[in-house]
């Protein structure tokens, strides 16, 4: 078999193929067997679909005109008025090769089977034996029809009687082009002969397959050809036959009626001519052009009517003249210098000219000329361009870029650290202070005394030796000891003629610490005092250890209010509060004197503040370092106090030894610390002048100040 | 868990309460309200000294973990637990006033503490003495002149008085003392301002330390 073209895109198919490979459209249509009314209710259809004949279209012809009012009519078309109706086309036998003729037949094929294969006869077989109970209990003449596709045969197709009315009535399929074998000028336009033969022939005719779906135009042309062929009389009884298909304009109707306007066209003469043969169509229509025309040679032959020659005469002028003022000189100007100029062509290529005027040769366009070319503009697949695949820059981000990428890369690997310009650390002259400081220290100690005792007293020392003087004899005193071990010495020298003082009257200490190793220190301060003035007083007799207060200054605070529920016990684990000299004392207030000693501003500054309210100031020491003093003298200086007193540094303990003239601890460190003082200040003095000259002399630039090395 | 749980509205409304009626309390003289703060002062004391014995802990669980991990650190953790291990014992068993504990104090804490604190000195006279080498400004000037002036105010020169140098009023003198006593009022009044605000973020959950 030769390869079937798509009908939808044209492209070769092999034949056993249904759907077409390329664009998946059916190559061999279904039919479905239309029933008695479809071809009524697709007409009915039709025809309501159709806008009503509206009165401002005037260049419908008159017979259009009746045609359509036919069809508004024709909704009581029924079946045996079609039947009757002339065939539209020339009737055909049946092509019992084709087997899809035998596919819509409604008659059993079951008898028929001499052709049957066996699985197809076997299952036949199987399925009668099944339905057997059910057909005995119905009518004999209900035998159940075998499903179409289960009868489909060909053999069965070619036994198929013609006469069959059913048979007969089954649309044949087409194989290739719809039109293919329909001659349309003489299904449409017949001759009189072949009118009339169809006219009178009561036989039974096949209804084409495009019947239901013909323009109503090419359906009802026959009836008007039959009118047009025959003489009025004729053509009443053709019209009393058909009945409502050609209804006789009736009087007065405005559908009959030329409107004024289309009297003026051009033509009129015609139109008066014609106006006696309202109901005969106009004999152009016999000339008309075929629906598909190929080339220009078929329409070349084809002749146009006397009258459309003359109306195009009788128009062209008039065109010519509207066209001319519709073209404004300006345009028309520029159009002729663009010509002149060659930036227009007076004529397009030919190239151009075949490709619009090519005709459709595929697809549902196939006929038509000058169809625009979709699909290769539109459809067509097409490679991305390279611009899409390759990315386009600019030098300057190409620079970027690169410029970018080496910063990602420069990051990743590992930057040598610069050298510190920090100055290198001088070992020896580092050994070298050491030396002269220690050496210093040690003439100070071992060659005394190179300096006079200090002779000026003190506010501080004044005011704290009149606390002391004021105690009563074995006052229980309550020390608050917060000192490392770094300051131990300096803390001794400073505390060391103030506690003396207070062990000659007897008094009784009860130490606290807010400092892990206060305790500690603590008891070995006062052991260290007792030891270098002689005294002998132990820890169980002398002094009252609580250990360590926690808690920072909330501790501080908590112990400020409420002694013996903070601190209890003492670090020996024993009832601090039951010794008998302590009966008494039951919060801070009781204590006549609180020496506060440490060397810490901080600690001292909170010690000050949670004591305040508990403790009045004229009973309020502090023996602190000597860095510490500036924080408490605006405490010490201010009006009125907060605290009584202050002893700061090593000074004020020499002070306090000289003035008690009970030289101590503090006047034996007096000279080494005053020698090792002046030592460290000229050391400054002279290494600041060393280092500046040489920075000067290197010719390096110290840095300035805010840029950091 | 617990992080959230301190960061939730209740423990942010235990704070504020507590806080309240501690500073209510230093303020109003109310039994009852004296009764609830040493109670809650009380609590304080009683939890930082059990933070302290977890701080205790703490220190122990990573030196022991630096121990088993037998690094060249180990032999500072091993130091550690030796040390630990005789002050408890030392402290603990033999009390304060032992002869022992006493010699740890003396022969042990201070001198190492003490030796410390002349390191620090060389240090200090060292980087005064190169100063000025590295870094050239006003204020490094001002910093060594103050310095040297404070020293050499503090002592006598070898008995030799300087007449306007030293002595009571003296310019060194009055350097401390004025110079000095204003700087640290503005220290102090800095340090009071900044507490009471710090209090009252803290009452109004804007700050939780105890939360972070």
């Amino acid at each position: 078999m030769e390869a079937q073209r798509c009908p939808m895109c044209g492209q070769a198919n092999p034949p056993h193929l249904e759907v077409c490979q390329y664009c998946q459209a059916r190559l061999k249509p279904l039919w479905v067997e239309p029933s008695e009314g479809s071809g009524s209710a697709v007409e009915d259809g039709i025809a309501r679909s159709k806008a009503p004949l509206e009165p401002d279209e005037p260049l419908v012809p008159e017979w259009l005109r009746t045609d359509r009012m036919q069809i508004d009519e024709g909704a009581s078309f029924n079946a045996e008025e079609l039947g009757q109706e002339e065939p539209l086309f020339p009737e055909e036998p049946l092509d019992t090769d084709d087997f899809l003729g035998g596919m819509f037949s409604d008659e059993p094929l079951g008898d028929q089977g001499e052709d049957v294969p066996e699985w197809l006869r076997s299952l036949r077989e199987d399925s009668a034996a099944a339905e057997r109970p059910l057909q005995s209990a119905k009518s004999a003449d209900q035998d159940l029809p075998i499903p179409f596709w289960l009868d489909f045969d060909e053999g069965a197709a070619e036994e198929v009687p013609p006469q069959s009315p059913s048979a007969i009535e089954k649309v044949p399929p087409f194989k290739e082009q719809p039109f293919e074998d329909i001659d349309i000028d003489s299904a449409i336009f017949p001759s009189e002969q072949e009118a009339g033969e169809k006219l009178t022939s009561e036989e039974p005719r096949a209804v084409s397959p495009f019947e239901t779906f013909e323009p109503f135009l090419f359906t009802e042309q026959p009836s008007q050809l039959v009118e047009d062929s025959t003489s009025e009389p004729e053509a009443a009884e053709v019209s009393s036959k058909e009945g409502k298909t050609s209804p006789p304009a009736a009087e007065g109707d405005w559908m009959s009626e030329i409107p004024p306007w289309l009297e003026t066209l051009p033509g009129e003469e015609w139109m008066e001519s014609e106006t006696a043969e309202k109901e005969i169509p106009p004999e152009f229509l016999q000339g008309a052009v075929p629906p598909f025309v190929e080339t220009d040679e078929e329409l070349s032959e084809i002749e146009f009517p006397a009258w459309l020659d003359q109306v195009e005469r009788s128009i062209e002028p008039e065109l010519d003249t509207v066209i001319e003022s519709l073209t404004p000189p300006a345009v028309e100007r520029l159009t002729t210098m663009e010509e002149e100029k060659g930036e227009v062509p007076k004529e397009r290529p030919e190239a151009l000219l075949e490709e619009e005027d090519a005709v459709e040769m595929v697809g549902p366009l196939h006929g038509l000329r000058g169809v625009l070319p979709a699909e290769p503009l539109v459809a067509e697949p097409k490679k991305p361009s390279k611009a899409l695949s390759e990315l386009l820059l600019t030098d300057k981000q190409r620079a970027q870029a690169e410029l970018f990428l080496r910063m990602i890369e420069e990051e990743g690997k590992p930057q040598p650290i610069p050298p510190s310009r920090r100055a290198k650390p001088h070992l020896l002259w580092r050994v070298l202070i050491f030396l002269v400081l220690f050496a210093a220290a040690a003439v100070g100690l071992v060659l005394r005394p190179f300096s006079s005792a200090p002779q000026e007293l003190s506010v501080g020392v004044f005011d704290a030796m009149q606390a002391v003087n004021q105690l009563p004899a074995e006052a229980v005193v309550f020390l608050v000891v917060d000192i490392e071990g770094s300051d131990f010495a300096e803390m001794l020298a400073t505390t060391n003629a103030l506690l003396d003082q207070m062990m000659i009257k007897g008094a009784f200490f009860v130490v606290v610490s807010a400092n892990q190793t206060g305790a500690l220190q603590a008891d070995r301060l006062l052991r260290e005092v007792s030891r270098l003035n002689g005294h002998k007083v132990q820890p169980s007799s002398g002094w009252l250890n609580l250990g360590y207060l926690p808690g920072g200054v909330a501790g501080m605070q908590a112990f400020a209010q409420s002694l013996p529920q903070i601190l209890p016990n003492t670090v020996d684990g024993e009832a601090a509060w039951q010794d008998k000299r302590l009966q008494n004392i039951r919060s801070l207030a009781d204590f006549p004197l609180v020496i506060v000693i440490t060397e810490d501003s901080t600690r001292a500054r909170q010690w000050i503040e949670q004591l305040k309210g508990q403790v009045s100031e004229a009973r309020l020491v502090f023996a602190v370092s000597a860095q510490v003093e500036p924080v408490l003298r605006p405490y010490y200086e201010a009006n009125p106090r907060h605290i009584q007193s202050v002893l700061a540094g090593i000074r004020d303990g020499a002070i306090y030894e000289t003035q008690s003239a009970r030289p101590g601890w503090a006047m034996q460190l007096w000279d080494a610390y005053t020698l090792t003082a002046l030592v460290a200040a000229g050391l400054i003095i002279l290494g600041a002048l060393v280092y500046f000259l040489i920075g000067l002399l290197v010719g390096r630039k110290p840095p300035v100040e805010g840029k950091t090395s | 868990m617990m992080q959230s749980f301190l960061r939730s509205p209740f423990s942010t409304l235990i704070t504020f309460i507590t806080g309240m009626v501690v500073l209510l309390g230093y303020f109003i003289d109310v039994d009852p309200l004296n009764v609830l703060r040493s109670r809650f002062l009380q609590w304080t004391v009683l939890l930082a000294a059990v933070a302290l014995m977890l701080g205790v802990f703490n220190l122990m669980r990573v030196h022991w973990k630096r121990l088993k991990e037998s690094s060249i650190k180990a032999i500072y953790s091993f130091a550690f637990f030796g040390g630990f291990l005789l002050a408890l014992a030392v402290g603990g068993l033999l009390g304060v006033q032992h002869s022992l504990t006493r010699a740890v104090i003396d022969f042990v804490i201070i001198p190492i503490e003490t030796s410390l604190f002349v390191v620090i000195l060389v240090s200090l006279v060292y980087a005064l003495t190169r100063l000025l080498q590295s870094r050239l400004s006003a204020f490094s000037f001002v910093f060594l002149v103050t310095v040297v002036f404070s020293i050499i105010g503090s002592i006598p020169l070898l008995g030799i008085e300087i007449p306007f140098l030293q002595g009571g009023d003296g310019i060194l003198s009055l350097m401390t003392r004025v110079l000095g006593t204003a700087g640290v009022r503005g220290l102090l009044i800095g340090v009071a301002l900044g507490s009471v605000l710090t209090g009252i973020r803290v009452l109004l959950g804007l700050d939780r330390p105890y939360g972070e």
